[in-house]
């Protein structure tokens, strides 16, 4: 089952979780399951129905250019970082 | 997605052949912005504010209008307001359009001493700067807000009634009138510090500074009898300057074409769109093309800086040298706009230590000074400063050896890195061990007043995407068309890969930088990204001619495509293999057997290798005059694999030096109403030769897997650590411990004097 790591401002939502395990074929799915867990978390992942503003998701430690489309292993990790930019 | 097997044995990458565009970059013959000319050509120029924060009540252009040789006039009435003003920047996040439109042209209220409030074309400049002076604006000032402490005070004046946050994760849309906040965290900081033997806790600020590139921001814009508007602008990105032309134009993307000229330095600084509208829309009233040119003096007071910051850390360490925690709060300007380098920042202020608990705070500050725009590894500089000279404090409390407390506590391959994931291969370790084992880190100072510092840097750096055009001609030669502007010898660097994975001479393909119309999309050349990103569009890009290639070698000898062996620049027949052709000789036969042969390629990487750098400075200081002399310098970088090792130390001098100017000299000054009072390089001071030795660049690699010959990028990480570095020498030197950027002499002096009263 992919591994969300849930960024460290969105924690009180998730009882100070850290990691969760949550079924999903891609990262959209995977939102949407941590949604059923914890309600009101995908308004802040999700705006427009692209990820917000100023966030990257990170899969298997790479920063992935698919977004909520990224595919996911059953064993993937999943991570949402800042947009980090660079001149 | 797989990681490449890279070639034990490259043949080009890793040579040093002379780059295609020298020649006319030396003799004057290549074009630049200001070199482009069209018959009938009028110029423009830009009236802007004297404020640095006033809401405007109205703007007369007639008196402008009505000048003999003046045939066009705008203002922000002239431009569309934005239906739908957030967009994508891939690895960069989101834009608010409606901020970039409104920072080309005011539309309500300035923000910064240098806003433009309106344009004007005429015969020359002269004319149209003299009608420029004529229009008539009536402003209401309000208090500006110069620094990001008091942008963040309750009471502050606020800039933005409504902006797009730059934060992270926000549960609120403002954190502070002026700011949004971003968190990071892993472990647990405050057991972590119960854990330390020794805490420091610092504060640090750093002056806004300017990317400094020589050539001045110069567009020509053509708009068509078809309603086709043509660009020829000097940018790092002509594909982000057409699409956000589009986008504050309201026009079709396709309308757009944009043609991009050498570029003299950019830095970060060259990414966006300034006086290109103007230039548009001049040109649509006037119906002639139109050429705009900043001074140096509108460049500092109205493109771009990079940020002042405000920066507080605390860290803390075991007696054996082990980092326990850490707890940083960065504050950055983001100039009048949303959107500064606090994502970077922060994120890279501890990244390159394995350090189990931490926590950073950054804020995006709203401040009445120009949208900040990056400057190589944006963000990273002040926070570099900060905590390697609290490292250097820590190692000295601890009597450790500054490479052996940065070892101990180096982040390797696999370790999790405060945004979560593991560690991409890194070479950080053989960094470290490459500066113990030199020779300037084992020699002797020596003198008076001398002292050495070391400061560790890192910097992410990025893919995103990139695209390449490969054409075999009859006569064995290629031709290669990317969509990315060449600042640092990308032509050859990229030309290098194409002839590694064809199998032939780098002198046997010609590279170019296509305009939007004739090449596919590519992001700008930022991000380190150009020889690693375009260099793998380059390397598909030719994968598929080898392809072809095979295909017409099986058709001439008959047999089935898998039975063509390609080796290294030549074709054969594995059945056979006194049946061969070089490549020459069988792009020689295309014609006969099916016509010429392309490939185009379009990649977006997410192998991005990390960099890693160490720096070692040896300096001395006058105590009467507190001018610091830099004696001697060794930049060690981790470079995957130097394409060109020339072009790399180019970058590592290149970046380096810019460290050094950010370091000792460079800051923008504001009188309290905001106006910038140092306008020209002559008080804006850089470093010149004659201000720093030879830099010595070593050059390691560590492969990244991400890349067909093991690539990262470089041009970035050179200027993270020289701050930091050249203030741990200075402590060396005078002990003196310096927390602000620039250390002027006047600082220096200040905290001498400190010393002995």
């Amino acid at each position: 089952m992919p591994i969300a790591w849930i960024p460290h401002p969105m924690r009180d939502m998730t009882g100070g979780a850290e990691k969760v395990a949550v079924n999903g074929a891609n990262v959209r799915e995977v939102i949407q399951a941590l949604e059923s867990l914890y309600p009101n978390l995908t308004g802040l992942l999700i705006k427009n129905d692209q990820l917000g503003k100023g966030i990257a998701v990170a899969v298997d430690g790479r920063i992935v250019r698919r977004g909520l489309y990224e595919p996911l292993q059953s064993d993937s990790e999943i991570h949402f970082i800042p947009a980090l930019g660079a001149g | 997605m797989n990681d490449y097997v890279i070639p034990e044995k490259l043949r080009v990458v890793g040579t040093t052949p002379i780059r295609p565009d020298g020649h006319d970059k030396v003799t004057g013959r290549a074009k630049f912005g200001d070199d482009f000319h069209l018959p009938g050509m009028l110029h423009g120029k830009v009236l802007r504010s004297p404020h640095a924060h006033a809401r405007i009540k109205s703007i007369d252009t007639s008196h402008a209008a009505a000048f003999p040789g003046v045939h066009a006039v705008v203002t922000a009435a002239d431009f569309p307001k934005i239906a739908s003003n957030v967009i994508d920047a891939g690895e960069s996040g989101q834009i608010d359009m409606q901020d970039v439109a409104d920072n080309c042209i005011a539309r309500e209220k300035v923000f910064y001493d240098g806003h433009a409030v309106a344009a004007v074309a005429a015969d020359n400049a002269h004319i149209a700067e003299e009608a420029a002076n004529l229009i008539q604006v009536a402003y209401e000032l309000l208090d500006p807000v110069m620094d990001v402490r008091s942008a963040m005070a309750d009471n502050a004046p606020v800039l933005h009634d409504n902006f797009l946050p730059g934060a992270f994760l926000a549960p609120t849309e403002k954190a502070l009138p002026n700011a949004s906040k971003l968190e990071l965290a892993m472990g647990d900081v405050s057991t972590g510090f119960d854990q330390a033997d020794v805490i420091i806790e610092r504060e640090f600020t750093t002056e806004t500074v300017h990317q400094g590139y020589i050539e001045t921001h110069i567009v020509t814009a053509q708009w068509g009898a078809n309603g086709m508007v043509t660009i020829w602008t000097t940018t790092q990105g002509q594909f982000a300057i057409r699409d956000q032309l589009a986008l504050v134009l309201e026009l079709p993307m396709s309308a757009i074409t944009v043609i991009p000229l050498e570029i003299g330095g950019g830095f970060g600084g060259k990414d966006s769109i300034y006086i290109d509208p103007l230039a548009v829309v001049l040109s649509k009233q006037s119906g002639r093309p139109v050429k705009m040119v900043m001074n140096r003096a509108e460049t500092l007071r109205a493109t771009g800086p990079s940020s002042g910051t405000y920066i507080k850390a605390r860290l803390g360490v075991k007696t054996d040298g082990t980092l326990v925690a850490a707890e940083f709060h960065g504050a950055y300007e983001a100039g009048a706009y949303s959107g500064g380098p606090v994502a970077p920042g922060v994120s890279t202020a501890l990244t390159r230590y394995n350090i189990p608990n931490v926590k950073i705070e950054g804020y995006d500050v709203l401040v009445n000074k120009p949208k900040v725009k990056p400057y190589r590894a944006p963000g990273a500089t002040p926070s570099n400063f900060a905590v390697e000279t609290m490292i250097d404090e820590l190692c000295r409390e601890l009597k450790l050896d500054p490479v052996e407390f940065r070892l101990r506590n180096a982040l390797t391959t696999g370790d999790r890195l405060v945004l979560g994931f593991p560690c991409p291969e890194i070479g950080g370790v053989e960094i470290l061990k490459a500066v113990q084992n030199h020779a300037h880190y084992q020699s002797d100072i020596g003198g008076p007043h001398r002292g050495r510092g070391l400061a560790y840097g890192f910097w992410f750096g990025a893919g995103l995407p990139s695209s390449a055009d490969l054409m075999v001609n009859s006569d064995g030669t290629v031709q290669l068309c990317s969509g990315s502007p060449d600042m640092s010898g990308t032509r050859i660097t990229l030309a290098m890969q194409a002839a590694e994975a064809l199998g032939i001479e780098p002198s046997d393909i010609f590279p170019s930088v296509g305009d939007t119309a004739s090449v596919g999309y590519s992001f700008q050349t930022v991000a380190s990204r150009t020889t690693f990103a375009t260099g793998i569009a380059v390397y598909q890009a030719a994968q598929d001619i080898l392809a072809q290639m095979a295909e017409r070698a099986a058709l001439i000898w008959q047999i089935a495509t898998d039975n063509v062996l390609i080796d290294c620049g030549r074709f054969l027949n594995k059945a056979n293999i006194q049946q061969c052709f070089t490549f020459k000789e069988l792009a020689g036969k295309l014609d006969g057997t099916g016509g010429p042969i392309a490939a185009r390629a379009l990649a977006s990487p997410e192998g991005v290798g990390f960099q890693i750098t160490a720096h070692l400075v040896d300096l001395a200081v006058d105590t009467e005059t507190g001018k610091v002399d830099i004696l001697r310098y060794t930049a060690f970088q981790d470079a995957g694999k130097a394409v060109h090792p020339d072009f790399v130390e180019g970058q590592i001098q290149g970046g380096t030096v810019q460290g050094i100017g950010w370091a000792l000299n460079e800051e923008y000054f504001y009188d309290e109403a905001g106006h910038l009072k140092n306008t020209s390089l002559l008080d804006y001071r850089m470093p010149t030769i004659l201000d720093v030795p030879n830099i010595e660049a070593v050059i390691l690699e560590t492969p990244n897997p991400g890349h067909p010959y093991g690539v990262r990028g470089v041009g970035e990480v050179p200027i993270v650590p020289p701050a930091a570095a050249i203030a741990n020498a200075l402590y060396d030197a005078a002990g003196i411990r310096m927390n602000t950027l620039p250390m002027t002499p006047a600082k220096i002096l200040d905290k001498l004097n400190s010393l002995t009263h």
